[in-house]
């Protein structure tokens, strides 16, 4: 009689949670239709494999629920994914930011860039819109901001003002700034041996090192030899964004690499460029990648290092030490450098997929290595995965890019938070030519070739000249919108210089003017002779040109050839510039272009 | 049905015929967990995260009333009564006695979760997967092992009057330093260690690693802890239980 009982009981009990948990609330209940977004019968990369065709449910900027039959928000848009795969939207491990390059990546499914290296203004407002979950236009931007070298040392080439260390006395208040920047991990350069540059001498890597780790930040380095990485293994560095390509790996080095449980971003394109064997141009040749590149990345892609080869950049022991690597299981992360010659933001990484595909590593791994190995390496919770509760930053493709890691390149759509990235881009193809207008100022400050526009003065080396950039948006003189500075000169610096400065791309971009004859532009303002300055990558003192300016609009022509000693083939940005003379200036710009 | 399963089920049934005879056992023991969960998860909570913690924590807390007292002072007075000893000289395994006692406590702290869950649902807004409710049940339930096995060790120990003191101790020192009540992080360095040494503690962190998922939080080495731990107050139990005869 008891057992009759119990066994009824047993039951009672067993069914009471079985109604109740059916009729406990789950998140799917609170969905808002109007950020939410159904993917009905995709298959999806899972970390390991291609599982589904199922039901993605995003809501919120998150992936809600996963499941054939998981619940949709009434009223919810649904997407057709049969045929379709889904790969969590593509981490870029090693980049340089500026002007439209976080547009440029979301073009290509990259959601997330993790910068190596940039002018730490780009950080500002960076934490804020990628913790957000609303609809996004770009990439979500980590970054090391500043770089840690020295005094002519790699990274002080570039036209970004760069607080350089001397010894390691310095680093922990040199860290102390980074943080106080917004950087979310400190890189520093590291190659004693490099002929022709400074470096960081070990006890100040080491110093920078300890005082990231202090201040609970991860430190990654760029080093160019084995022997300079081995140095920095023993000195506790948490990863290496670059792989040594100057010999193969030792297996020494691969067990202290996995025991320290250190990661590697191999930036294989940039020493496949540096090998003669760049890879970009291939990029080009895919219809789907070829038709959302602009002519800028075009540029780039095309861009070599001309014929100098260095031993210490040869792509097959770059391949066979990426393939060593990730059997010894030392975490692989996929970064393109962009946008060093051969690459570009976004495009990139789909061919470093290919390379490090072409290294070994199976198609599952190569995808990971752009996904959850990086935002497992970083930190970055919420990204890299497709699972419930994660960001719902995706990218779907056609085909099976675990058969051929080409199918990532074949791009149906993107989506960032959710929401359709496509649709807030700016359309793709020849949107900026490098002959032709620059900027007009009608449609924005960096319209219409997304160039970037920033004041620029000698307050970078320490002067106390002023200036400032503003967009007129009057129609004056039939003008449309104009770019107006306003520069305040003082002699407290030996070469004074206050302007505005347009950049033609990242620190380590640079473009090609061969083609190009002069500079043109209408200016007006404070008479006197102003001047314009060519900068080249590796030039220190840019070729410059003086020019006059009047009350009155005038048009304004400069042939490259009165810029002395200017190469034309690394050009990187220039600076319209007021008098050296003392004093208050306010002068505008208008239609800079290129003449061919 | 075999003669011991039915033994078994009929032992069972006893038990919680028992129990369920003692309303001064039954109503705070179902009912308390709820109670409290009502006025500190849902009605004073300032953040909408405390229904969703205390419902991690509170689970663990209900299961723990029955386990210590159906087990530790309910053995030990009818250990004084001369209930174990007639249970030896009956024709039925003497485990038997032990493994109905855990089915009933099992039982009876899946009672005491009913009430809770359905606060937490329908009064405090916790939405979980259906997946994590199940598990979550799952994990509450299971915790019912290594608290009885420790009121086993106290019921097998103690006599009446000190085991339901002891059991009391127990009881409230598991329940505050394993951060049952407010997280342990709120406490002191040196009170904080003691509770991090409790399986009350791991057992909560397990639970809440069902339903605030974060990835960097390890949840193996807690289990790890509270399999070692059950281990322990098995044997303890084993070798008490042994010392009866």
């Amino acid at each position: 009689m008891l057992a009759r009982n119990l066994v009824l009981a047993l039951a009672g009990i067993i069914g009471s949670f079985i109604v109740l948990i059916l009729l406990l609330p789950t998140p799917s209940d609170t969905l808002d239709a109007a950020t939410s977004l159904v993917i009905d019968d995709v298959r999806y990369f899972d970390g390991e494999r291609l599982v589904g065709p199922t039901r993605l449910v995003l809501a919120g900027g998150q992936i809600a629920a996963i499941g054939a039959h998981a619940r949709a928000p009434a009223g919810a848009p649904h997407l057709d994914g049969e045929g379709l795969t889904a790969l969590p939207g593509l981490i870029d491990a090693h980049v340089h930011t500026y002007g439209t390059s976080r547009r440029d990546a979301l073009r290509f499914g990259v959601t997330t860039v993790l910068d190596m290296f940039t002018d730490p203004m780009n950080l500002l407002g960076a934490r804020e819109s990628r913790d957000a979950y609303g609809a996004a236009d770009a990439a979500a931007l980590f970054s090391a901001g500043m770089l840690a070298t020295v005094e002519g040392g790699h990274g002080t080439q570039f036209p970004v003002p760069v607080e350089t260390l001397q010894d390691s006395s310095e680093a922990t208040a040199w860290v102390a700034a980074r943080v106080a920047e917004g950087s979310d991990y400190i890189k520093l350069v590291y190659m004693p041996d490099w002929p022709g540059r400074a470096s960081l001498d070990f006890a100040t890597a080491s110093a920078i090192i300890d005082a990231a780790h202090a201040a609970g930040l991860k430190a990654v380095a760029h080093i160019a030899t084995q022997k300079d990485a081995r140095a920095l293994l023993g000195a506790g560095i948490d990863g290496f964004v670059h792989i040594f390509a100057d010999s193969i790996v030792d297996d020494e080095f691969l067990r202290e690499a996995r025991e320290r449980g250190v990661f590697i971003v191999p930036t294989l394109a940039i020493i496949a460029t540096a090998s003669g064997q760049s890879t970009g141009p291939g990029l080009l040749e895919h219809p789907e990648l070829g038709e959302r590149v602009d002519a800028l990345a075009r540029v780039n892609l095309r861009q070599t290092f001309g014929n100098v080869r260095s031993p210490i950049f040869d792509l097959d022991k770059a391949l066979t030490n990426v393939r060593r690597l990730h059997e010894a299981g030392v975490p692989i992360l996929a970064g393109s450098d962009a946008p060093n010659p051969g690459t570009a933001h976004g495009i990139s990484v789909h061919g470093e997929l290919r390379l490090l595909v072409r290294a070994g590593l199976s198609p599952a791994a190569a995808i990971a290595a752009a996904t959850h190995v990086a935002a497992e390496q970083f930190g970055l919770e919420g990204r890299g995965r497709i699972a419930e509760g994660a960001r719902a930053d995706l990218l779907l493709i056609s085909g099976d890019p675990l058969v051929s890691i080409e199918a990532t390149a074949d791009i149906r759509t993107v989506l960032r938070n959710g929401f359709f990235s496509g649709d807030a881009l700016p359309p793709a193809g020849e949107s900026m030519r490098l002959a032709g207008a620059l900027s007009d100022f009608d449609t924005g400050l960096n319209g219409p070739s997304g160039l970037s526009w920033t004041a620029t003065s000698d307050a970078l080396m320490g002067g106390t000249s002023k200036a400032q950039i503003n967009l007129l948006d009057g129609d004056e003189a039939g003008r449309g919108g104009t770019l107006a500075v306003q520069a305040t000169v003082t002699r407290a610096f030996p070469y004074p210089w206050a302007g505005a400065f347009l950049a033609f791309g990242g620190p380590d971009q640079s473009a090609d003017l061969t083609a190009i004859s002069a500079v043109r532009f209408a200016v007006r303002g404070t008479p006197a002779r102003y001047r314009l300055m060519m900068f080249e990558q590796g030039v220190r003192t840019p070729p410059t040109v003086v020019f006059t300016v009047g009350e009155q609009w005038r048009e304004v022509q400069i042939p490259l050839a009165d810029f002395a000693g200017f190469t034309a083939t690394r050009f990187i940005g220039m600076a319209f510039v007021s008098p050296d003379a003392a004093g208050e200036y306010t002068f505008a710009l208008d239609d800079v272009q290129l003449v061919p | 049905m075999s003669l011991s399963t039915r033994a078994l089920l009929n032992e069972i049934g006893a038990e919680l015929t028992k129990s369920l005879r003692a309303p001064e056992f039954v109503l705070p023991t179902l009912l308390m967990p709820t109670t409290f969960y009502l006025l500190f998860g849902v009605m004073l909570s300032q953040s909408g995260g405390a229904a969703a913690y205390l419902l991690a924590t509170y689970g663990v807390f209900a299961v723990m009333g029955p386990s210590l007292f159906g087990f530790g002072a309910g053995v030990a007075s009818e250990r004084e009564r001369g209930w174990l000893s007639l249970k030896r000289t009956a024709p039925v395994p003497g485990y038997l006695y032990v493994v109905a006692r855990l089915a009933a406590t099992v039982l009876f702290g899946a009672l005491a979760l009913l009430p809770l869950y359905a606060a937490a649902g329908f009064a405090g807004d916790v939405t979980l997967a259906r997946s994590d409710w199940a598990l979550l049940l799952l994990c509450h339930v299971l915790a019912v092992v290594p608290f009885s096995l420790l009121g086993l060790a106290i019921g097998f120990t103690f006599g009446a009057n000190a085991a339901v003191a002891i059991a009391n101790l127990a009881f409230l020192g598991l329940a505050v330093l394993g951060g049952l009540w407010f997280p342990a992080s709120m406490f002191p360095d040196g009170l904080r260690a003691v509770g991090q040494a409790l399986p009350s503690y791991h057992l909560a962190e397990v639970a809440l690693a069902v339903v605030r998922p974060d990835p960097t939080r390890k949840v193996l080495p807690h289990i790890a802890i509270i399999a070692l731990t059950t281990g322990v107050l098995g044997a303890l139990a084993a070798w008490r239980w042994s010392r009866q005869r």
